[in-house]
């Protein structure tokens, strides 16, 4: 006699499939239950093991401007885009916010990639003078076309982010007047401003028109798709003050 | 459409993805690209969301696996430091439980990606041909996947405690 094999049991229990082999057969029998068993165990223990639940909410991903931005910078985006750009970050309520690492950045730029359904490109091609994981106060290269992603490490003492149009295709990043830490690095699919709390630096992006999304990202805010249609806008990068 | 599917389904894509990458700083990140996908290329009408979402957050999640072994470097060294929901009555519940969690982890971690896939999504109730198509495989391959993984957890946790095998 022919016994089923686990999978084949596996695809009975699940009802994927049918075998009368089974009912007439005392030994696939035990063996189902002992898999349906071990199905039910590991559910349990899944169960046990789970961390904390978190409590996560649908955050706007455009918001009124802030102080110094300008209102330009207001989408003009249709309801429809709209809509699909209010859902951008998810936060995570009860104190479960991950602190601000280095790494998440990294993550940022594949979980991108990753929705946009291809592995992550190799550097910018014909970079002319800023190339993948250089940085600088002042970079130079030629982004890929689609989504271009902006990450400013934190929000600063003071300072604006403007971002731009360009005439050519070439993207340019710099840092302007003021004082602090600031400095550009190059991803494979945007840009990385390592920029200090107490920074007070304005910073100017111009991107070309090949990207068809700008994502905006400061520190471990929501984050903002803005579209080349919008540009130029101009984003206030100083720290909330508190009332 | 989507604040509704957000409401519905974000808890239990949340708990797939956390057992899936076993941390929930990027199960967080899952989630949130998959429901960013959503806005941006919503499904047909006709497409059964729920297995859509499951697809998308699976694709995600095992695109983030390829993308970067260091951050799973990095994740592991900071274990210590996942959430671990309310404060337990006692230490030794406490340590009780984070073996538990590590047992876990271990054990789905030694998996194939797309057979701890299989198996999680199995666990929450969805039919070999969903499963199927979230992976990309056969309807057929999913009972081999599932019993595969089910033979391999068995060897590492307490699945067949009292059993005559």
């Amino acid at each position: 006699m022919t016994h089923l094999d686990d999978a084949d049991l596996i695809r009975v229990l699940d009802g994927a499939a049918e075998d009368p082999h089974v009912a007439e057969c005392a030994a696939c029998a035990r063996r189902r239950a002992l898999l349906a068993r071990r199905g039910e165990r590991l559910a349990s223990l899944l169960e046990a093991a789970d961390g904390a639940r978190r409590v996560l909410t649908l955050a706007a991903g455009r918001r009124p401007p802030a102080a110094g931005q300008s209102h330009r910078s207001l989408p003009r985006w249709s309801p429809a885009r709209l809509a699909a750009a209010a859902v951008v970050t998810l936060i995570a309520a009860g104190g479960v916010v991950p602190p601000v690492r280095a790494w998440v950045a990294d993550r940022a730029t594949a979980l991108w990639h990753a929705v946009r359904g291809r592995e992550a490109p190799a550097a910018p091609a014909a970079a002319p003078t800023g190339r993948a994981g250089s940085s600088a106060s002042s970079v130079a290269f030629v982004p890929e076309p689609g989504f271009f992603t902006l990450h400013v490490i934190t929000r600063q003492a003071e300072g604006e982010l403007v971002i731009e149009p360009a005439a050519d295709s070439i993207a340019t990043a710099s840092v302007e007047s003021g004082a602090g830490t600031g400095e550009w690095v190059v991803l494979p699919d945007g840009l990385r401003l390592m920029n200090a709390a107490d920074a007070s630096h304005g910073y100017r992006v111009r991107l070309p028109g090949g990207v068809t999304r700008i994502v905006v990202r400061i520190g471990t805010d929501p984050a903002r798709l803005i579209a080349p249609a919008d540009l130029p806008v101009v984003v206030s990068l100083q720290r909330p003050v508190p009332r | 459409m989507v604040e509704d599917a957000f409401a519905r389904h974000h808890a239990e894509l949340f708990r797939y993805a956390a057992r899936f990458t076993g941390d929930g700083d990027v199960a967080e990140d899952v989630v949130q690209e998959t429901f960013v996908r959503m806005a941006e290329r919503p499904p047909a009408h006709d497409t059964n969301l729920r297995a859509w979402l499951y697809r998308v957050a699976t694709t995600v999640a095992l695109d983030l696996l390829r993308a970067s072994r260091r951050r799973f470097a990095l994740v592991r060294s900071r274990e210590h430091a996942l959430p671990m929901g309310d404060p337990p009555p006692d230490p030794a519940a406490l340590v009780e439980r984070e073996d538990l969690r590590e047992r876990v982890r271990a054990a789905l971690a030694e998996l194939e990606p797309r057979d701890r896939a299989v198996l999680l999504m199995r666990e929450t109730g969805f039919a070999h041909r969903e499963i199927a198509e979230a992976v990309g495989t056969t309807t057929k391959s999913v009972g081999t996947m599932i019993a595969r993984a089910l033979e391999k957890l068995s060897r590492r946790l307490p699945l067949d405690v009292g059993e005559d095998r």
